[in-house]
Parts: C-alpha cells; structure tokens; sequence
C-alpha cells in the first residue's frame, strides 16, 4: 500500500472545478483500494492562525498559500513551503505525490517534493495550458483570438507589462520546476503535443484521461429519439469563454418551429460573473421566450436527472479546452455533443460518431448545426455512438501503474563498470 | 672711519633765474652745518632755501635713523639770471667737519615734472616758501601757485614720455615699479633699471590705457641683502637719458605697502601686478608669504566680473560651467565673440601657479545657440564655432581666486572671474554633467576626448573611487570546502535574476560545491535581497555570499571585489542575466580551458530567442566617434553558426568569462579606470594577451544573455551613451595599437 500525496489548487468541497473534482475522485477511489492519502488543498485567504498556513476539513489540509505570483506562479513567501509545507511532508513520509495543480501554491511545491526525496515519484496533471500561455492558460489573446504558440515576444506582445525577456524567464523558472517531475498526466491528446511543442520531453507525457463515476442515466432509446432531438442542453459555468452568449445568439438564428418544439436548458452557475453579463446573459435568455430556460446551479446528485431530460449537450466554448469534464459527463449519459470544431473538444467528440462540430465562435454555423441535429435518426446513431469515459478505478488504476514504473526507474541502476568491480572483488 | 655721505637729486628745476630741487641727503654725521650754490663759481647761501623732508624710504644701511626720517631734501631758491635750464648745477653740503660734499645735477625747464614733483611735497613746499627770505618769496610762489593748476596729460608726454608713479619692495628680493609711459610703442622697450649704476634684471610689462599711453610695469628680482645706495629708472630717449633715482629705502617694503599702493590703481593693473609677481615668484622653492599674497589676490578676484559683455569693442566672454576637477583641475566651458579685435592670449591665472594657455588648449564648440543670439543683436559672426570646452590640468586646493586674462593685440586686458563650482561629494553627479555637455557628432571629438573630456572624467572617477569600500558579507547555508570554481556576479537595478539563476543551479549537480557570491552592487535592492536571501536559500538550498560594499562601485570593481573574497581555483565572472542552457555548462568551460591551457575562455551567449549575442569579440573602427575602435559582437541577433571547435579569439565579452582565479589576481583584476561597466572584459583579455596568453571560445558551451536587462532602469539618457564613448576611448587610449595589429592579421 503507497502513502499517496495528493495535492489540489482547490478543495474540492469548495471549489467546483475539474481538477477538484478529479482530485476528488482519485482520493476515494485511492482510499477505497486501501491506500493511504493525504489531500493538501490550497484555499484563499490567510489561516488566521500566526505563525502557521495550515487550517483542516475533516481529514484534509489546508494550505492557505500566503503570497502569489501570477506571472511566474511562483510562492513569494517561499517559507511557507520550504518551511511549514516541507514539515507537513515530512511527516506524512508520502511515497508518491500527485500534484493537480501548482496554481495559487507555487512551482516551489515540486521543487521541496524533489528535495524531500530524490525517488519520490512526482506526478503533475496537466489540466490546461498555464505554465505556456499567460492568458490564463488559456491561448486566447487579449482580442480573444486563438492563438497557436507561445513564444517570449509574441507573448510579450500581448502583454506589453512584460518585455520578452520576462517571458522568457518565465518560462525558464517554470521548466526549471517542471525538470523536477517524473510524470505530466495529460488527459488530452491535444494538450499533450502543445507540452510536447513548448519542449516538455514527450517520454514524461502520459496520456490519461480523468476517471468518472459512471452515471444512471438511461440508455438512448428510439422511442425518446424524436424529443430529445429538439433539446439542448448547456453544462457548466455560464461564461463568456465557455461560449454561452455565443450559444444563445445561434438560438436566436433558430427556425421558429424549431424554437416552438424544442427547447434550451441552461444549468451552471454565473457567479464570478460582472453584473453587466448576467444582466445581459438574463436578457438573451428572457428574450428567447418559452425555447430557452436557466435552471440555475445544480449539485451532482442532479446530474443524472438534467442528463435524462437533454438530447444534445453543447460545449461552444470558445477556447481550446482540454478534456472537458462536460463531454465526459454527457458520454457517460450517452448524449452526444455538439461542439466547437478545436482542441480537446474536437479531440474528445468524434465528429459524426459521437457528436457534431461547429466552426469555432461562430454562432450562423452552430445554429445551422443545431437545425441538422433536430434529426431523430441522427440523434441516436450518434448518442449509441458515444463511449463512456473511462471509470475512476481505471485511471487510478493507471496511475499506480505509472507510479511503480516511477519507483523502477528512480531506483539506482547498478553500472556494468561496478558489476565488473564487484565481480572481481569476488573472485 | 665715517661713512661716506649718499644723496641723489631726483629732479631740479630752473625758470625765471628760480631753481627747486627735489632729492635727498643722508650725512655720516648728525647733521649739515651749510648749503652752498656754486653756479659758475659764483657761491650762493641756501641756508634759509632748504627744508629737510621726511624720507622714511630712504636706506641708511648700519647706521641709526634720524628720527622723522628727515632725509628728504627740498630747495627753493630765486638764484637769478645766471641760472639757466640745462645748466648743470652743483650743491655743496657743508658737512660738520666743515669739508665740504658736492652734489651735482642738471637743471630741468619740464615744468610737468615740476608740478609732479611739487604736488608730491606740496606741505613742505609750502612750509619752506614761508621761510624763504622776503625778497624771492614773491616770485618763487608764483612759479609753485602752477602746481595748483591742471596739467596737460599730452603735456607731460611731450616732454618727458615716462614717470615713475609707485615703487615698492612687496618682498625683501622682488622690486616692484610702476609708472606711465607716453607713446608705449616708441618708447618703452628703453625703459631700464639700474641699482646704483649696474643694469639690472627685469622683467617689463605694458598695461594700455584708454588714452593711448600706457602703465608700464617692471619687475625685479635682487639680492635679497640688496641694498645700492640708488636704484634708477632711467629711459633712453633721442633727447637724451631721462631718470629718475630713487634710494632703495625710498621704497615702500612688504605686503601691507604692496596693498596700499594698489589701492591707488584700477583693477585691471593691479592684476597685472599681481600675476607678474605671481609669475616670478612661483618660480622659487617656497614663496615666501603667500597666504597674505593670496589674500591679496581673492580680495581683488572678486571684484572682477564673471562675465564680459562689452558693446565698444564688442566682447563677449561666458563662462558657462567652471568646475573643479577634484585636487587636479578644471574644467570649462563657455562661449565667447571676440571676433572684432585681435586676440594674442587667453590665459586661465590661478592664484600663485602657473598661467595656463586657455585660448590654444581648448577645444572650439559649434554654438547654434550663441550664433543666433548674436545675429538677433545685428552680430554677424564668422564662424559657429563660437563655444569652448576645456579641461584645465591645474590642481587648485580651492577653487576661489581663479581668473581667465583675455589680451588684446594691442595689450589691453580683460578679466573674467571664474566662479568655480568645487568637486561635487559625488563625482558621478559631476561626471554625468560633464558627459551630458557634448554630443557624439562633435567635429573634433578626439581632440576634446584626449585633452578635456577623458583627462576630467578620469580625474573625477579616481577621486570617487578613493576610499576602500567597507564590505558586509552575509553567507547563506554553509560555504564550500575547497570549491572548484568561484562565480561572481555583482547585481545591480532588477535582482530577481538571483532566484532565476538559483533555480537554474540547484537542478544542476555540476554546481554543487562551487561557489556562488553576489555581489550587491546597488544600495537601493541591498535590503530586500538581504531579506530574501534567507528565503532564497530555504527554497534552493544553493548556498551562497553576498558582498555588499554600500555603494554603486560598477562592473569592474564590484567583480574585483566578489574575486577578492572567492576561493575557487578558477573565477567565473558572469553577468546577473546569463542564465545556463543546460546542466553541466561549468565544467565543460573548465575542461575547455585546461585542454588548451587558456588565459580566459567564455561560452556561446545567445539571446532568449536563440540567437546569437556572443560568438568572440572582434574590434571594429567607429566611424561615428572619429574612428575609435569599438566592441564588436560578430552575427549579433543572427543565428548562431554551426560551429563546436573551441577557437582561439582575442576578446571575450565579461558576461560570462572563465580564468584561472590566480592568474586574475595576478594581472590585478579587472580595470576599475572604466566607469559603470563597459570595455573592462577586452580589458582583461588584452592584458592576458599581452602576458602571453591565448584566450579561447568554446561554442560548445551555450548560456543564455538577457543583454542589458539588468541596465534596463538606466534608460538612454544622453550620459549613458557618451559614458560608453569615454570607456571606449580609455579603452583606446590603451590597445589601439594592440588592436590595430589584431584586426591587421585577421
């Protein structure tokens, strides 16, 4: 049994997010197989204790990073890690860390690991593209425009705070830190060649995607077929980048009739959100008449229930994305997608199996993909063409495995020089 | 045996049968019983026609002075028809013993020097025309009621072209005469000075006037036991010998008499008095009383204006900037219009050194400025080059006193004080003024770098380097046994590079057990890296030192200080911003520089975008700054040539450079004469030539060079490029024929 340290830019209790989730998962599913797992998981604002970073929920910890730089993601207060965090280590005498994120921590956090121990495997998860792109990881520009590549001045071009030698530093700390793990878990293929693209050696890129639970959602059935062709169904934070204005101007463009039977259901949250795009997100949706429903946040023990009343799940986000945990859930509802034609969404929906492309933010080609979509019989060659994501046990599975390979490879390998010598110390 | 008697007639004078007589007398004995006339052997009794006058000047060498000093002789007398002018005359003294002494003279018909004279003893005379017997009263008073009227300056001219107006003694051994002189062109190169009646040395000097004559001044050096029973000033005229004669005592002696009698003169002379006495006396081992010759001095200087702005003749002076260079010199700019008289010398005087030759030295600066100043007054100058730059190489222990004499063709002089700005406590802020003055396009900027700008820099530099730095030195985690290798990096403006290159290092095993010392070269980061640094350590566990020295030293001498404290056998001097490519990057330099047993080897530098920012330096001529010879980075921003032979290349930058610590400290580190930092690395590759060494280039070996990101709050003031400027014509001043001969065989 391993002593797994799991670490997380967010609890999962408080932090809706992927990654949280993901940790999450991997947690129970570790501590169901017996192993023993401790979860540090970073949360905002101070202790409120002197002299500590470390608050408790219920078995996990909580590190309450004090100081944080966003261009180098690196900790300011560097004693909070190499001193109280480095503590913490050591007295969990982990055997192998799983890092979900550096963000909000510190790079310096892989940087202790290594120093903890020199065989320590360190795995990091990759879940978008941070340590490249400034632009929240995001390879968007300022414009909103996709971008393709990073480099020191395109990058200083889009922030003019920063001269291309600052990019470039960046990116030298960053690789600096990431030189020390043993593993990049990349749950897309796509997000695994830009890593491979920014330099990250390709040996140290694993292809894995998140485990799900699977959900009890009923399978696709003919005679559902002629309704839930006409539903959509959005998932996730209502946000600009996640396509949703976007999503409801092509709904706007609907032929009335399809308006008249079908119809949108909206569930997500819009917190985080400036008053004025709710207020306008409000107003597209109220403008939309009867076709077009906001349901709302919703906990995951909802899921099944929203899942069984969509026919097709839309992801038009407007970024690249990774492994979208909204198309894994819509696999594991068997509902296929309609998404944009990019990244880890393309990646993920096999255009014309498992779902529909749309030309990216563009809101004329989704409506006219929405209108094709209203087919019964596509509905559900595609929905029975979808494939559950792969379950939580697999890829926990999966990663004990990577662990053990770890372990083999950090052991010392014995020099055939010293074999020799010890051959003839023999004889 | 009694002393002989000494007299002199220093004038007589004859109109209508009246002689006067002015002179003095000094006896062996108490006194004179009789004075006798002999005109023609007809012997006439002056007994009530002669008055003793009080002569202090008068020397009576080892004998006792008559109280009042009553030396002076004055007769007034009506002798009659017989006594005629150009008679020669002569006086019988008849001393107590009753033998008799003969005084003899010429009778003169000036009747200018007459009234001279007169005036000078005006109290006297009057007093004697009170005795004189009734009878000659009448017209012996007529003839002396002229002293009261006007006189003819061009009068006296005519008739006697010179006058002794003041002779003083402001040092036992330095005679000082001061007179007129009528028509000096003609007549004053006769002009002579006789003690007794040997000529002596002298030194002459003209000091025109607005009336066409001119003050002729006269110096000369004597014995300092001097003492002729006559000193004559004597002019050979066509006419004759005119003197005049004075006892040596007749002068008035030391500083106090010298700043009496300057009083009585305008300014201009009295400087002319005192730099001639200056100029001859500084010549001596240990001028003696300076201090109050220098007060002198000050005391006059500041009555002079500190800029000339003449309209009749149109002359302008300006001094734009006078600062003291430290104890060396000066240095000067300003402008000047001049153009419509003949100039034959501008001349910087400092008190009690040597004049120095402004006008040639200097350098002549185009002045737009100036030129339309001058065309908005209706001047039409003849050329822009109207300003001046120039270093005076005269150290001042203060800066007051200082003058700049501007002489004409004709010898008229003006005076321009010079209000000198004493040595900043920071030369830099100096440094930067003066670097700040001129632009790189200057049409004769080797001359102004060679002569002004580069001697004053240099001057100031040294003297803000004088003090030793007091060094802190805070280590952090425990320091290396026996390192291999000691890098020195001094930090100066962002030190954020320190974590980036920890962060480098501590992935890099190569690195363990080297030493790491940074340099704090910037007061202004010192506390938060002091604070951070516990930090640093905590976070890297790379252990390093941190020499600070309080104060911004530059490159060069912040590297000899991190070299002074390393230990390593070898010295790697390396820039904040270099950042390694890779692991391993150290002891593959090492082994390059053992396998060619170099002087200094430096990696491949390449910029964040890969392309290349050192590959060996190469020299190449300026055209822009008259041809120095600069830096040369070949292939800069290009990519980089495929290339992983070491070579063996002639400079290398300093950014990243790898010698033997030994051979460093041998060669006496990097030059500290360069400011801020620039030129100090070919520097020390030069040297390591010159000692025999062959430096190398080991393009195998690739770092990281964020050129000047560690500069960037420098920005690109005017300074900063013309400091580059200075450090690259130091740079020259050193190997321009070294580099010559490497750029000929390559």
């Amino acid at each position: 049994m391993s002593r797994v340290l799991l670490i997380v830019h967010g609890h999962p209790e408080l932090s809706r997010g992927g990654g949280e989730r993901a940790a999450e998962l991997e947690a129970e599913q570790l501590r169901a197989l017996g192993h023993q797992v401790l979860m540090i998981a970073r949360v905002a604002g101070p202790s409120g204790r002197g002299g500590t970073p470390f608050t408790m929920r219920g078995q996990d910890v909580l590190f309450h990073a004090p100081s944080y730089d966003y261009f180098l993601h690196s900790q300011r207060a560097k004693w909070a890690i190499w001193r109280d965090l480095r503590a913490l280590i050591e007295r969990f005498q982990p055997d192998v860390a799983h890092l979900h994120h550096y963000v909000h921590i510190g790079l310096e956090t892989i940087r202790e690991l290594r120093k903890y121990s020199a065989s320590l495997p360190i795995v990091l998860t990759l879940h978008e593209y941070l340590a490249i792109c400034h632009s929240n990881g995001q390879f968007l520009t300022p414009d909103g425009t996709l971008c393709h590549q990073a480099s020191p001045s395109d990058c200083a071009a889009c922030f003019p705070d920063h001269s291309r030698q600052d990019f470039f530093l960046r990116e030298r700390f960053i690789k600096s830190a990431f030189a020390l793990v043993d593993r990049f878990i990349c749950p897309s293929r796509f997000l695994l060649e830009r890593y491979a693209a920014w330099g990250v050696a390709r040996e140290k890129l694993v292809l894995l995607e998140n485990g799900q639970v699977p959900l009890a959602v009923a399978p696709p059935a003919a005679r559902d077929a002629d309704l839930l062709c006409r539903r959509f169904a959005f998932f996730g934070q209502a946000t600009e980048l996640k396509g949703i204005k976007l999503l409801l101007r092509a709904a706007e463009l609907l032929p009335a009739a399809l308006r008249a039977e079908g119809r949108l259901d909206i569930a997500g949250t819009v917190t985080h959100q400036s008053a004025e795009f709710v207020a306008d997100f409000r107003a597209m949706v109220a403008a939309l008449g009867g076709f077009a429903q906001y349901h709302g946040p919703y906990r995951p023990d909802e899921l099944p229930g929203l899942m069984a009343r969509a026919g097709w799940v839309v992801v038009p986000s407007l970024w690249w994305e990774n492994s979208p945990i909204v198309i894994q859930e819509a696999f594991a509802a068997r509902r296929p997608v309609i998404c944009a034609d990019i990244g880890g969404m393309a990646e993920k929906v096999a255009n014309g199996r498992a779902g529909l492309h749309f030309r990216v933010n563009d809101a004329r080609d989704l409506a006219s993909v929405m209108e094709r979509a209203a087919d019964p019989a596509l509905w559900l060659r595609l929905a029975n063409g979808t494939t559950p994501p792969p379950a939580i046990g697999q890829t926990v599975d999966a990663l004990l495995g990577l662990f053990d390979t770890i372990r083999a490879e950090h052991q010392p390998q014995t020099k055939p020089r010293a074999r020799a010598a010890r051959a003839r110390r023999a004889d | 045996m009694a002393e002989p008697a000494t007299w002199c007639i220093d004038f007589a004078y004859a109109e209508q049968g009246c002689l006067f007589v002015f002179g003095w007398f000094v006896e062996p004995g108490p006194g004179f019983q009789g004075l006798l006339l002999n005109l023609n052997g007809k012997h006439v009794d002056l007994a009530r026609n002669v008055i003793r006058t009080s002569r202090p000047d008068v020397a009576t060498p080892g004998r006792t002075r008559r109280p009042n000093n009553d030396y002076g002789l004055l007769i007034a007398a009506e002798i009659g028809p017989d006594l005629v002018p150009g008679a020669p005359i002569e006086l019988w003294v008849i001393l107590p013993d009753g033998s008799v002494e003969p005084i003899g003279a010429e009778a003169s018909d000036n009747r200018d020097r007459f009234v001279h004279f007169a005036r000078a003893n005006l109290l006297p005379l009057l007093h004697l025309l009170g005795n004189v017997p009734d009878a000659q009263r009448p017209r012996l008073s007529a003839i002396a009621e002229r002293v009261r009227a006007p006189t003819d300056a061009a009068a006296i001219a005519a008739t006697d072209p010179f006058l002794v107006s003041l002779i003083c003694l402001p040092f036992p051994d330095v005679l000082l005469v001061l007179g007129r002189i009528q028509e000096p062109r003609r007549n004053l190169a006769p002009i002579e000075l006789f003690f007794d009646d040997s000529p002596a040395r002298r030194r002459l000097r003209l000091i025109p006037g607005a009336d066409g004559s001119a003050q002729f001044l006269l110096l000369a050096e004597i014995a300092p036991a001097f003492s002729p029973s006559r000193l004559i000033v004597a002019q050979r005229a066509p006419s004759g010998r005119h003197a005049l004669s004075f006892a040596h005592s007749d002068i008035r002696q030391g500083l106090p008499a010298l700043d009496a009698m300057l009083m009585s003169l305008d300014l201009d002379t009295q400087f002319a008095v005192l730099e001639d006495l200056t100029d001859l006396i500084i010549t001596r081992p240990a001028p003696p009383d300076l201090p109050n010759l220098r007060r002198l001095w000050l005391e006059r200087t500041d009555l002079l204006p500190n800029r000339l702005e003449r309209a009749f003749p149109p002359v302008r002076f300006v001094i734009d900037q006078a600062r003291q260079v430290g104890p060396h010199g000066v240095f000067l700019t300003g402008w000047r219009a001049l153009a419509s008289v003949g100039i034959r010398s501008i001349v910087f005087r400092a008190p009690f050194l040597p004049p120095f030759d402004l006008g040639a030295a200097w350098v002549a600066d185009p002045r737009h400025d100036v030129w339309t100043l001058l065309g908005k007054e209706g001047v039409r100058a003849e050329t822009d080059e109207l300003g001046f730059t120039c270093y005076v190489p005269v150290g001042l222990a203060e800066p007051g006193g200082c003058l700049i004499a501007i002489t004409a063709e004709d010898d008229t002089t003006w005076r321009v004080r010079l209000d000198i700005t004493p040595t900043p406590d920071d030369p830099m802020t100096l440094i930067r003024a003066i670097l700040s003055g001129f632009p790189e396009s200057h049409r004769a900027l080797r001359r102004l770098l060679d002569h002004h700008i580069g001697p004053a820099i240099g001057a100031l530099w040294q003297a803000s380097q004088r003090q030793p730095p007091e060094v802190t030195r805070l280590a952090f985690g425990p320091e290396p046994e026996a390192p291999r290798a000691s890098l020195v990096v001094p930090i100066w403006g962002r030190w954020d590079f320190i974590e980036f290159q920890l962060a480098e290092f501590a992935n890099d095993p190569a690195m363990r057990g080297q030493e790491l010392i940074y340099v704090i070269d910037d007061p202004s980061i010192y506390d938060a890296i002091r604070v951070m640094a516990p930090d640093l350590f905590g976070c890297y566990q790379v252990p390093f030192t941190l020499l600070y020295a309080a104060r911004n030293m530059g490159f060069g001498p912040a590297s000899n200080l991190g070299a002074a404290a390393a230990r390593g056998e070898f010295l790697l001097l390396l820039n904040s911003d270099v950042l390694p490519a890779e692991p391993g990057w150290l002891p593959a330099l090492i082994a390059a520089h053992r396998a060619h047993a170099a002087g200094a080897v430096g990696p491949r530098l390449l910029y964040e975008d890969g392309s290349l920012q050192h590959g060996g330096m190469r020299f190449l001529r300026l055209a822009l700054w008259d041809g120095l010879w600069v830096n040369d980075h070949p292939l800069k921003g290009q990519p980089p040539p495929e290339e992983t032979e070491t070579r063996a290349c002639p400079a290398l930058t300093g950014a990243c450079l790898l010698l033997r610590a030994e051979l460093f400290q041998a060669l006496g580190g990097l030059s500290e004469d360069y400011i801020v930092g620039d030129f100090e690395d070919s520097d020390l590759c030069l040297r390591l030539l010159d000692a025999g060494y062959v430096n190398y280039y080991v393009p195998s070996v690739s770092l990281y060079h964020l050129e000047r990101q560690s500069q960037a709050e420098g920005g690109a003031s005017p300074w900063r490029g013309n400091l580059t400027l200075y450090n690259c014509w130091l740079h020259n001043s050193r190997w321009d024929e070294t580099i010559a001969a490497l750029e000929a065989d390559a």
